[in-house]
């Protein structure tokens, strides 16, 4: 996924709607160059995702600190 | 996750998923006119009697237990609750994002056994990424910002709290992540991930999630209060001062995962959507966005602004955001050697148990540095204060 994404500034990047099948809108992501280079595959995929849902105004935007995981903020599922 | 994402009230969804387990998890900043200096010295005296002073580790029990009439009255007030009852002040409400109440909580909407969870567990820390620290001043960036919130010089101590709802919150998620999904099933809405499961926003499912929801909101800004209550009371303790004398007020509290019901410009037409931040920080302009570094590294206070409206439904990141899962830091990082590595630099710690001073060591997360240089660099909040930790409380 993450080479579909497309550059529109030092810290802004796109990932248009087309990228996948079911997005119906574009995606973006907030990150310079050393964040985005370390930024996983899956994380973005999961930015995706959100993307499908029904409703959804453009952009969905991920924030420099995302990662991939829905629920790794905060308490562990497990223990809480 | 660290997104955040903005839903049409008529045709869009209210997704339990996208809010995440630990509702309102989020960040009380609470300045001291104390100076490094000052209070290095009486920081394993300080950090031992936090310790007492407040509950930490996973199933930590309060030293509060409320009625069902009591929890009720905190679910639907919030800080307002606290306040009344001797927990915090005024003007801390005034300081607190939504002022420390979200409107239209229900707590018929909240399960009993969340409820039962929640009743003994206001005041306390909790575990996992969730920390106190005592942190200095490291730079004033926007001096007549950080001067405005009473931060005027390096050295400066401050506290920070990053801590959620507890059981509760956990509670209400796993209850409506479980309908959400039937929902998703009878309302024949396409997810491509279960994680997302989700109602439409109209319906009453997504409407019970969304009132149980503010309902843990409320409880964990209550959460919050209390703890800020009795960490000035240890500080005064430790300093034979009043808090007040000590200056310390809430500079701000914030939440980072919870959905807001906004109003935000769209295509030219100002509209009412459900906005859904998770891992993300409400930026609006003006308004300090607080940044829970992780042990051993840098947090900021940021200034919201015009930019993030126009282009992140008002909103800013959360924190630096892990680089490594947990399994995988307890598997590379001993607790014992983190917590001599932090006494290195200069940083008093204390957990209840070291494993998790090794799944939230600084390497398994990103440079925080660099997430915030990518936030500043976007115009969609910009650097205020940064501060170092000196000392820290891990659940």
């Amino acid at each position: 996924m993450k080479e579909k994404v497309k550059r529109i500034s030092d810290f802004e990047w796109l990932l248009p709607k087309g990228s996948r099948d079911k997005m119906r809108v574009d995606a973006k992501i907030i990150a310079n160059d050393a964040v985005f280079g370390a930024l996983e595959d899956d994380a973005i995929t999961q930015l995706t995702n959100v993307a499908c849902l029904p409703g959804v105004i453009e952009p969905v935007v991920g924030l420099p600190d995302m990662h991939w995981g829905l629920h790794s903020t905060g308490i562990r599922l497990s223990a809480p | 996750m660290g997104a955040v994402s903005a839903f049409d009230a008529e045709n869009g969804i209210i997704s339990s998923g996208l809010c995440g387990f630990d509702i309102n998890c989020g960040v009380n900043a609470i300045r001291t006119n104390l100076t490094a200096a000052e209070v290095r010295p009486k920081m394993r005296q300080l950090v031992d009697a936090l310790f007492r002073a407040i509950p930490c580790g996973v199933g930590a029990r309060g030293k509060l237990k409320l009625t069902p009439d009591q929890l009720d009255e905190v679910l639907v007030k919030g800080m307002g609750w606290g306040v009344k009852n001797g927990y915090g002040v005024k003007e801390d409400i005034a300081r607190t994002e939504d002022n420390g109440c979200m409107e239209g909580a229900d707590p018929s909407k909240v399960s009993s056994l969340a409820k039962q969870r929640g009743r003994d567990q206001l005041g306390t820390l909790g575990a996992g990424n969730h920390f106190l620290e005592m942190q200095r001043v490291s730079d004033v960036i926007d001096p007549k910002f950080s001067g405005s919130l009473g931060i005027n010089r390096k050295d400066q101590v401050m506290i920070m709290l990053h801590c959620g709802s507890r059981g509760l919150g956990h509670q209400v998620a796993t209850d409506y992540l479980k309908s959400q999904e039937e929902a998703v099933r009878k309302y024949k809405i396409w997810i491509p991930d279960r994680q997302l499961a989700c109602a439409p926003a109209n319906s009453k499912e997504g409407q019970d999630f969304f009132a149980a929801m503010k309902a843990a909101t409320n409880y964990s800004f209550t959460n919050r209060l209390v703890m800020t209550q009795w960490i000035r009371e240890t500080f005064e303790q430790v300093f034979a001062r009043t808090w007040q004398e000590m200056d310390m007020h809430t500079v701000y509290a914030i939440c980072h995962n919870v959905i807001k019901f906004e109003e935000h410009k769209i295509g030219g037409e100002k509209k009412k959507v459900y906005v859904h931040r998770k891992g993300a920080t409400r930026s609006f302009p003006d308004i300090p966005v607080l940044i829970a570094g992780t042990m051993g590294t840098a947090s900021y206070i940021l200034r919201g602004t015009e930019a993030a409206m126009e282009k992140s439904f008002g909103s800013s990141c959360h924190g630096a955001g892990r680089a490594m899962s947990r399994e995988g830091a307890i598997r590379k990082f001993w607790g014992g050697r983190i917590k001599e590595e932090l006494l290195k630099k200069g940083i008093e710690s204390r957990a209840t148990n070291p494993q998790v001073l090794a799944e939230e060591a600084p390497h398994a997360y990103k440079d925080v540095e660099e997430v915030i240089n990518s936030v500043h660099g976007a115009g969609i909040s910009l650097k205020a204060v940064r501060m170092e930790p000196i000392g820290v409380l891990k659940g």
